[in-house]
């Protein structure tokens, strides 16, 4: 199969802002998801919750936890926090730009059509690291695309080694498949090497990456890794949605290394209505 | 204050300004509240 357009970037709109509360909201619900569900965290991963304390508050983390933990596990919260930010935006209406390329480009691809069929869909956290993927096998029959004519016959393998999952719905039949990628919150130049794809499973047919360059675009293209076609969305280190999850990153580990009684001057109305609330 | 609540609480707190015209909840073992491709 050939395939044109291989290897060409091509840039995408996304701007998930309809209201500031509700984009800001976003953020701190993805930064305390991954905090509380990614089970690989230095702290608390599952130290907690061996504790008997399964549903902790930030008080109980930071008296249980060193005093410098937000800073050890700052680099893993901006790349795996990334996952979770990455599933509540590609769920906002904004996003659906991005949302039909990727499935047009499946499509394309595969030479199949979804969309006339599967035309709902939503976001999952996938990855045996994230206790958010606790079930989500209960909620698709299979998953996308077939290999060599023959359905996956082992779903939680797939879910145990992928970062993100979309479900795509049948509103008529009720049919769901699950199609699957990774995400790369820090190196996101990496989702391009074949080294990255070598270790990767076989269902993953897409991945998004945060890297660090200046500007402040995003962009897909299609590469050939590992026997499969990848379609790769690239998150340049300025984008406004990359930056503003490292200044919530930065202003929760403050709280952490402050604690609640810190006074601050934050800027934005709407940033520091969230900031207060975890006080 | 929220600093002493149980942290599923301060999620729920923020997740309701996460309106379904915004951004989806995500949830563990929630039923998907699914997105439409078409007739937006």
């Amino acid at each position: 199969m050939t395939v044109n357009g291989l290897g060409i970037a091509t840039p995408m709109h996304f701007d998930p802002i309809v209201r500031y509360r509700s984009y800001w909201a976003a953020h701190f619900y993805s930064a305390l998801e991954c905090l509380r569900y990614h089970n690989l965290l230095q702290y608390p991963g599952r130290k907690l919750a061996k504790m008997g304390v399964e549903d902790w508050s930030l008080a109980q983390l930071r008296g249980s936890a060193p005093t410098e933990f937000f800073s050890n596990i700052y680099q893993y919260m901006s790349n795996w926090g990334f996952q979770y930010l990455l599933v509540s935006l590609m769920n906002s209406r904004p996003a659906l730009p991005v949302v039909q390329t990727l499935i047009g480009e499946l499509e394309r691809l595969w030479s199949i059509t979804f969309n006339k069929e599967y035309s709902n869909y939503q976001f999952h956290v996938s990855g045996q690291d994230s206790d958010l993927s606790r079930g989500l096998e209960l909620l698709f029959a299979e998953i996308f695309p077939d290999r060599d004519g023959e359905k996956c016959r082992n779903i939680p393998h797939v879910i145990r080694n992928s970062d993100i999952c979309l479900i795509l719905e049948n509103p008529d039949t009720s049919g769901k498949v699950g199609v699957f990628g990774e995400v790369e919150g820090l190196k996101g130049e990496s989702i391009t090497w074949d080294s990255f794809w070598n270790r990767k499973s076989d269902y993953c047919v897409f991945a998004v990456g945060a890297n660090q360059e200046i500007g402040s675009l995003v962009d897909y293209e299609v590469r050939y890794k590992n026997g499969l076609y990848r379609i790769l969305i690239t998150f340049q280190g300025g984008h406004f949605v990359v930056q503003d999850f490292q200044s919530t990153l930065f202003w929760i580990e403050h709280l952490f290394r402050n604690g609640p009684l810190t006074r601050d001057q934050i800027k934005d109305e709407e940033f520091g209505y969230f900031y207060n609330i975890l006080k | 204050m929220n600093w002493n609540k149980p942290i599923s609480e301060v999620l729920s707190l923020i997740s309701l300004h996460m309106g379904p015209d915004d951004v989806v909840e995500s949830v563990p073992g929630a039923s998907p509240i699914i997105t439409s491709i078409h007739n937006r």
